[in-house]
């Protein structure tokens, strides 16, 4: 098959570009990170002293930390599944094929093409206490980004909001994979709207599910853009999350002892995550 | 007969209620950005009206002038299209030649490297985003193009997604090519890389949307007004006093039409480059 004579470097030179950059902006910052992690810095995040885990000893005594750890998880259980289950819904709607079937998928799948920053944008707006209309339509008056009890439910809002494209797009997929006799059969048995889907459609399109889990997991434990925009951290950390609070730490504080430590930290969590999912999976989800 | 036909007709009838309720679904999930649309071209004292109001009473295009004279979004503009246009093309080429090394040769490691090449996904950009910064200032890059593209320039993705294309290629017709005496490298230019570009668009497609939208890197790499990009121009309106959510909505609207007209229309390349990267195995 493959032509004779090839030289052993010749793909090797291939691969130089993309190593290039895999080399320098992937894994050579990340174990930099986790080298400099042990050390104390100074104000240019140059090493000083070897002091072991104190860095990490001391951020996981730091209320500001613990408190992003627990956010990003809020931010997490609620977000994620919520985005899931929304897309799911608009799935079963679009399922069958209809004349303005492209029109409708086409405005289910476009929130996916939008930034975090235009989001933002939109959302401070929608949610301010008086100009918006958000709490014209509900007929309450909250500040949503400002009143600790609510701020990182109205972030997860809009990150729900900004996932739905895409993972609706896979539930479709995957729902009009479900074979037509199995959904006949069971209509034949008169199972309704909700059976069908709990006890068909769901058990079918489990993979798809995980993996969207699986991938919106990693996105959201990771989340900080609409965070550091929204509320410049939330005052005493009120709505920060493990990413905002290394950008904060890093970036503003200039404290980059307690940046890289929690950069790790949230490596490490999401990591521990994924492991514990992929466990999961083997476990209860349903391939055939 | 009678009866057949309005049976028919009520089923017409359901067909179409059916669909409007779809669209009315999907008027709903559109909400934020049409609200955004609406506001961008409401008169000031409208948008400061309480109660709030959805639809504009007078439209204006007075939110648009007032951005454009008062920020630099034209160049704003520039920068985000030369950021993600020219990172997208780097994107191409690095991912192309590595696909072809990984699918159309045989040498000692090419499954570790392969690996190392998925590895890169396990680890996030933010988990890194500080030491990288670093790097880039280090190197005296900041504020510069080619310190904003440098984190853009490969995607373990799409190497994956066009090792996966190019395993499918034809081996007759690769045989025949290199029967012909053609070359590797001719093979590559003259005959792979024309017949894939389906999956080459797709690439340049969705890391185009991608680039164009990222916020964190280009804002932690540029301190110059001038050299921001629009996602980052349109949150730095926010800090400005005043009337300023007419504006803000308007620019949101500048930034949102080119990825929402590609999206358009190439809705279809998207969805098949997002399913097909995300098969794995």
């Amino acid at each position: 098959m493959k032509p004779k004579g090839i030289r052993q470097f010749e793909p090797l030179l291939y691969l130089l570009p993309a190593f290039f950059f895999f080399i320098v902006f992937t894994y050579y910052p990340f174990f930099k990170t986790v080298f400099n992690s042990f050390f104390l810095t100074n104000f240019m995040g140059v090493r000083k002293e070897f002091v072991g885990l104190e860095n990490y000893i001391r951020i996981l005594q730091d209320p500001a930390f613990l408190a992003s750890v627990k956010n990003t998880f809020i931010y997490v259980i609620v977000s994620v599944p919520v985005s899931v289950f929304i897309a799911l819904i608009l799935a079963i709607i679009a399922n069958k094929k209809t004349l303005s079937s492209p029109v409708y998928e086409t405005m289910y799948a476009l929130p996916m093409a939008m930034s975090t920053s235009v989001c933002a944008m939109i959302f401070e707006l929608m949610y301010n206490p008086s100009l918006g209309i958000i709490n014209e339509l509900l007929g309450t008056n909250v500040s949503w980004l400002t009143d600790n009890r609510f701020t990182i439910y109205a972030i997860s809002f809009i990150s729900v909001w900004m996932n739905i494209g895409y993972n609706f797009l896979f539930l479709l997929a995957a729902v009009r994979n479900v074979p037509a006799d199995l959904i006949e059969a069971a209509d034949m048995e008169g199972a309704g709207t909700v059976r069908l889907t709990t006890k068909i459609i769901l058990p079918i399109i489990s993979p798809t599910v995980f993996f969207l889990i699986i991938n919106s997991l990693a996105k959201s434990m990771m989340m900080s853009g609409l965070v550091i925009i929204l509320t410049d951290g939330g005052r005493n950390g009120s709505a920060s999350t493990m990413i905002s609070y290394m950008y904060s730490q890093s970036v503003n504080a200039q404290n980059y002892n307690n940046g890289y430590a929690s950069a790790i930290i949230a490596f490490i969590i999401t990591f521990v995550l994924m492991l514990f999912s992929f466990g999961f999976e083997k476990k209860y989800v349903h391939y055939n | 007969m009678d009866n057949s036909v309005s049976l028919k007709r009520r089923k017409d009838i359901g067909k179409v209620l059916f669909q409007a309720f779809a669209i009315l679904v999907g008027l709903l999930v559109l909400f934020p950005i049409i609200y955004c649309c609406f506001v961008s071209f409401m008169k000031p004292n409208q948008i400061q009206s309480i109660p709030p109001t959805i639809i504009p009473k007078e439209w204006t295009l007075e939110n648009y002038f007032n951005v454009m004279e008062t920020t630099p979004i034209g160049r704003f503009m520039i920068n985000s299209l030369i950021l993600a246009g020219v990172s997208s093309v780097i994107r191409l080429v690095t991912a192309s030649f590595a696909a072809f090394a990984f699918s159309f040769y045989e040498f000692k490691g090419r499954n570790l490297l392969f690996m190392i090449c998925l590895g890169t996904i396990m680890i996030p950009s933010d988990v890194v985003l500080v030491t990288n910064y670093q790097t880039i200032s280090g190197l005296h890059l900041v504020n510069t193009y080619l310190g904003m593209m440098s984190v853009f320039c490969v995607n373990a993705m799409n190497i994956f997604m066009m090792r996966q294309n190019f395993l499918s290629f034809s081996r007759t017709l690769q045989e025949a090519a290199y029967v012909d005496g053609c070359s590797n490298i001719r093979f590559f230019f003259k005959i792979l890389i024309p017949t894939s570009t389906p999956v080459l668009t797709t690439v340049f497609i969705s890391s185009f949307i991608s680039t164009w939208n990222t916020y964190l890197w280009p804002m932690l790499v540029t301190n110059q007004p001038l050299m921001r990009t629009v996602q980052v121009g349109v949150t730095m309106l926010n800090n400005e006093d005043g009337n300023v959510h007419g504006p803000i909505m308007a620019a949101s609207m500048l930034v949102l039409i080119p990825t929402v007209a590609i999206f358009l229309i190439f809705r279809k390349k998207i969805v098949s480059g997002i399913m097909g990267g995300a098969l794995k195995e």
